[in-house]
């Protein structure tokens, strides 16, 4: 069979228009991944790459999911069922970290703030993949490689600010079989509570918005802190505040500046964590977002005014109180 | 004083302090009692010898040393006071230390972030422990 070069040139230019177009509502790859992991039966290992102040780390995740169950087994263990989470770290057992009672509110719009093209992508674990680059303000901040067949993301690349790779999540085996999960039985249960929203008396200073575009979702009670979730429709950040002075730093972090004080940054695996002193408020700030954004969204949580008169009188008095007691 | 004696009238006596009948009787009794006559005598010698004292003036600076010490002890109540005050009203209780759990933090964010974002590329990062408070 013969193609006439135009007709040729006139379909390639098509499919390739329609690969690096802007992706159209609703086509939200991450949304598309989250469905087909809840639907999915499969098993596989993924290739875990960071960077940190230290340098260069990989390292191999096992993965599988069945009956809408994904259980994810590295040097600590991980069970999402439904939109229940739980986590085994040692010989304690299993912890429940998150009950489905109290779900965030929906992501905002990833479009708003970030544009996405699309091209063909590599084999990744056998599979064909789609391309997609996620870019705000003109700079790539993710690579994604999405299971054509299926919708899972198969790889997942993330850049800073100046374009270089800080962390990446890779399948290097995956197979699409049926498979059996079991929900283990959690030991204790560190699961939040949900709290309201109201402005008035409530338990928290966290604004509604976060520098970047990271809108508030919800706030939960977990213990003396409350964890306040942000998300800009692509990456999510969690804001933890609890009364009292910063004691301890924690190991490894490094010092920042934030706002008139200083604050201390560390890098884990899957992101970055900000922590600082403001007024009576501790502050730490954890996000999967480039370590620039989580940083620039610490450094837009405002200072806590100084209460009134009235209000510093009562807490003396509650202080001088407790010190008699 | 013994029964029927003027005993301390004698030194009222000497002063000018008694009525003129009551220092009539006491005189009258004085010219006829020696014991009173003598008592009379001896207090009326001990009230010369120490009237015959010289005077004598305080220290120089007693009385400014004093009174530095009464402002300098005032001073120091007000300002305790202020101070007090000053605590009360102004300060406010010194927060107890805390020690950010990072990794029950870390813990708590992949679990929002796998509900509202990728679970599968969210959930392997976890299973890294984050080294900072296990």
């Amino acid at each position: 069979m013969t193609v006439r070069p135009g007709l040729a040139g006139a379909v390639a230019a098509l499919v390739a228009t329609a690969l690096v177009m802007p992706a159209a509502a609703g086509e939200n790859p991450v949304e598309r991944s989250r469905d087909a992991a809840g639907v999915l039966d499969f098993a596989g290992r993924v290739r875990v790459f960071w960077v940190d102040p230290v340098g260069r780390h990989e390292t191999v995740v096992r993965v599988r999911a069945a009956d809408g169950v994904v259980v994810v087994e590295g040097l600590r263990r991980i069970v999402a069922a439904g939109d229940d989470r739980l986590v085994s770290a040692d010989s304690a057992g299993w912890h429940l970290v998150w009950h489905a009672d109290p779900v965030p509110s929906d992501a905002p719009d990833m479009w708003r703030k970030y544009r996405v093209s699309y091209s063909p992508g590599p084999v990744v674990a056998g599979r064909l993949t789609r391309l997609v680059h996620v870019m705000s303000g003109g700079v790539v901040r993710e690579r994604l490689l999405v299971d054509i067949g299926s919708g899972l993301i198969l790889a997942r690349d993330q850049y800073d600010a100046r374009g270089a790779l800080r962390r990446s999540v890779a399948f290097e085996e995956l197979r699409l079989v049926p498979g059996r999960a079991v929900v283990p039985q959690p030991a204790a249960d560190r699961s939040p509570r949900p709290l309201d929203g109201g402005v008035r008396g409530r338990a928290y200073r966290a604004p509604s918005v976060l520098a970047g575009g990271y809108v508030r979702l919800g706030a939960y009670r977990r213990g003396p802190a409350v964890q306040v979730v942000y998300s800009d429709g692509v990456y999510g950040l969690s804001l933890f505040e609890q009364r009292g002075r910063l004691g301890e730093v924690p190991g490894l972090a490094r010092p920042v500046r934030i706002g008139d004080g200083r604050g201390w940054h560390l890098t884990w695996p899957g992101g970055d964590v900000v922590t600082w002193q403001a007024g009576d408020a501790v502050y730490t700030l954890v996000g999967e977002a480039p370590p620039e954004e989580v940083l620039a969204a610490a450094r837009s949580v405002p200072p806590p005014s100084r209460a009134p008169l009235l209000e510093r009188l009562r807490r003396a008095c509650r202080g001088l109180l407790d010190l008699r007691a | 004083m013994i029964p029927g004696h003027p005993g301390p009238l004698l030194s009222a006596l000497l002063d000018g302090e008694l009525e003129p009948s009551v220092a009539a009787r006491v005189r009258a009794h004085v010219g006829a009692c020696g014991a009173c006559a003598a008592e009379l005598r001896a207090v009326s010698e001990a009230r010369s010898a120490v009237r015959s004292l010289p005077r004598l003036d305080p220290p120089a600076g007693l009385f400014r040393v004093r009174r530095a010490r009464v402002r300098a002890a005032v001073a120091a109540v007000a300002a305790s006071v202020a101070a007090a005050a000053a605590v009360v009203v102004l300060a406010e209780p010194h927060p107890a230390p805390v020690r950010p759990k990072v990794a029950e933090f870390v813990d708590a964010h992949v679990a929002t972030a796998s509900l509202t974002g990728d679970p599968v590329s969210e959930l392997v990062r976890a299973g890294i422990p984050t080294g900072t408070d296990r």
